[in-house]
């Protein structure tokens, strides 16, 4: 069952929709729905449209910048805009760089509230200047991946992906030609030549989590599964772990020592992670390394690149930036350790529950009432429709109180393919949640031509490990 | 774009939605999600991609799907919300044709499936999933490829 037809073949046969017994839908739905009333407020209308800015409003995952409003007060208008950002997204999906995966996974959905952003009592109404920075590449595919197999034992040579173009420079170190493993058992290195030239290595003779099949059917099907155990006693021990981690993030060029490093632990396996920090800020570029629970490392990753200073910029103030908090063009990428130290939630749901509180605020800053819909409340925001005319919907609009903003470097792609860092705030509300927002003046980043299907901010790196 | 002309450029598109809507949902909430989206495609007609209105549509349906399941899901556990978003067939309903596959299924990331889903189930090209997904072409390729070696190897 590992060749490409067979599994397409064996997909096609359990496709719920062979055993569905549904008649097709009915042209009326098209007549209903061409009659309806059906409003979609502001903020729907734009979220909708711009799925993955949802997870910007949300603790976003992705970076995203344009100068489309003017909101801000310019302090030190510049004629040209140093940052032309890119009209989609040009990171890689082979797994050396995953924020779009994570992105797609927190942000496509179509909200029911939309968000009234007022600022706390204590926000600062100071504007001030930060850095920005470009994120330059180091070497070239060849010596990253000649680097990054070494220290793996990677055997073979340097091969571009089948698919290589100038817009999807993707090379690979390994022994088969097929990067993609139709039938590779061997271990591989890539590179994504582009961005922030990440890298990354799989193993994927790691089959810990591979269920065993104790007996077949005519058919070839299991009928009886033997369940995966767990290895403890194979996984490195935390010390291990670490050591590895330090050996593998400093040799590729990630200076961190013990207390930079983010360490998981199941009976599953082991994985360590490290931010890039840029004038001793964290920032969203991040290092891996996991162990499956055989014991092996089963995947690692990294980047080749050096923070290269542009110059200072005049920034805005977090009260000036709550005009931005709902346009998603002025969202970037924070770094990860936020997703651990505050959870971030999801706006869209059906059902909102108790708020999340920011530990750093205080119990009197606090100011929202938990959003818990009544039945009546639900009902006014969600009516019933009539056959003859639908009722329109109406988000439930939410007050969310920004209690305080912390500096962060941003990370965002432009339309060249290089990720910038950039000076913006990380908007605490009072549910516990936040939200990123450059603080650029206006005129420094530049928007894209709006495409059919390129509307969307663009990530940069993020937390989240390829598979 | 007249009520006409809606119902005219949607029509040949309701034998793939209505399939969009079994393989993800129960047969009785298939009528109430399409009227979902079809009333947001209405809204939502002038920017309609033209040439591309079916993975227009998947896009709105992912949505759709996803706020339907959080929704159900969420009345029994709040942690659903903190989910990810999974508007992929349920491994429940690939069960009925496949335990195994079902079992790898369930062990794929809530994207992983999704890309498998658009290719396999939907039969989209890759440009047209990446349109749903609203990804470049290669970058679907290159996370289809990488989805799908992952569930051979969990079914090897």
């Amino acid at each position: 069952m590992n060749t490409p037809d067979e599994l397409d073949a064996r997909l096609r046969k359990a496709d719920p929709a062979n055993k569905a017994k549904t008649e097709p839908l009915s042209a009326e739905i098209l007549a209903a729905a061409s009659k309806s009333k059906l409003r979609l407020g502001l903020t729907q209308r734009f979220e909708l449209l711009s799925a993955k800015a949802r997870g910007f409003a949300l603790g976003g995952l992705v970076s995203g910048t344009a100068a489309i409003l003017a909101v801000a007060i310019v302090v030190n208008p510049i004629q040209t805009p140093l940052i032309q950002l890119a009209a989609s997204y040009q990171g890689p999906s082979n797994g050396s760089g995953s924020m779009s995966e994570a992105s797609d996974d927190k942000m496509m959905s179509m909200p029911f509230f939309s968000y009234d952003y007022v600022a706390g009592p204590n926000l600062s109404n100071e504007g001030g200047s930060g850095q920005i920075y470009k994120l330059v590449r180091t070497g070239t595919p060849e010596s990253i991946l000649q680097k990054v197999s070494r220290l793996f034992d990677v055997q073979g040579s340097v091969k571009k992906f089948p698919d290589f173009s100038e817009a999807n420079p993707g090379y690979f170190f390994g022994e088969s030609d097929d990067p993609w493993g139709i039938d590779n058992q061997n271990p591989i290195v890539s590179v994504w030549w582009s961005g922030t030239a990440s890298w990354y290595y799989s193993n994927p003779s790691d089959s810990s989590i591979s269920s065993s099949c104790s007996s077949m059917d005519a058919e070839g099907f299991c009928e009886e599964w033997i369940e995966p155990v767990s290895t403890p006693e194979l996984l490195p021990s935390k010390s291990e772990a670490i050591a590895k981690a330090l050996e593998v993030f400093n040799a590729t060029g990630l200076a961190v020592t013990e207390s930079d490093l983010r360490v998981d632990m199941s009976e599953w396996g082991v994985s360590v992670s490290a931010a890039m920090a840029v004038d001793n800020q964290p920032t969203s570029i991040e290092w891996y390394i996991g162990w499956g629970s055989d014991g092996e490392i089963s995947y690692a990753q990294g980047h080749s690149v050096v923070a290269q200073a542009v110059g200072t910029y005049n920034t805005i103030s977090p009260v000036q930036a709550m005009d931005r908090l709902d346009q998603w063009i002025w969202y970037g990428s924070p770094p990860s350790y936020l997703y651990e130290k505050y959870p971030a939630i999801y706006s869209d749901m059906s059902v909102r529950n108790e708020p999340l509180v920011d530990p750093e605020v205080s119990e009197t800053e606090v100011t929202a009432e938990p959003i818990e819909p009544s039945p009546s409340e639900t009902a006014s925001a969600v009516p019933e429709p009539t056959e003859t005319e639908p009722a329109p919907v109406e988000p439930q609009v939410v007050t969310l109180t920004i209690v305080r903003a912390e500096s962060a470097l941003l990370g965002i792609w432009d339309a060249a393919g290089d990720v910038w860092l950039v000076p913006g705030w990380i908007m605490f509300n009072d549910e516990g949640w936040w939200s990123t927002v450059i603080s650029l003046i206006e005129g420094i980043i530049a928007l894209p031509d709006p495409g059919m299907f390129d509307e969307e901010p663009l990530p940069a790196e993020d937390s989240s490990v390829g598979n | 774009m007249t009520p006409e002309e809606f119902t005219s450029t949607y029509r040949q598109v309701l034998p793939q939605i209505t399939k969009y809507l079994v393989r993800r949902v129960s047969p009785s909430d298939v009528e109430d999600l399409a009227s979902r989206i079809f009333e947001i495609a209405w809204t939502k007609r002038s920017e309609a991609p033209k040439g591309f209105e079916l993975p227009w549509l998947y896009r709105i349906a992912g949505f759709v799907v996803a706020n339907h399941r959080r929704s159900q899901k969420a009345k029994e556990n709040f942690l659903i919300l903190f989910r990810p978003r999974d508007s992929a067939p349920s491994a429940e309903d690939i069960a009925l044709s496949d335990l195994s596959l079902s079992e790898a299924w369930v062990k794929l990331t809530p994207a992983e499936r999704q890309v498998i889903s658009l290719s396999s189930f939907e039969g989209l090209d890759n440009a047209d999933s990446a349109r749903v997904l609203e990804i470049s072409t290669n970058a679907f390729a290159l996370r289809l490829s990488k989805a799908k070696a992952k569930l051979r190897g969990l079914l090897s």
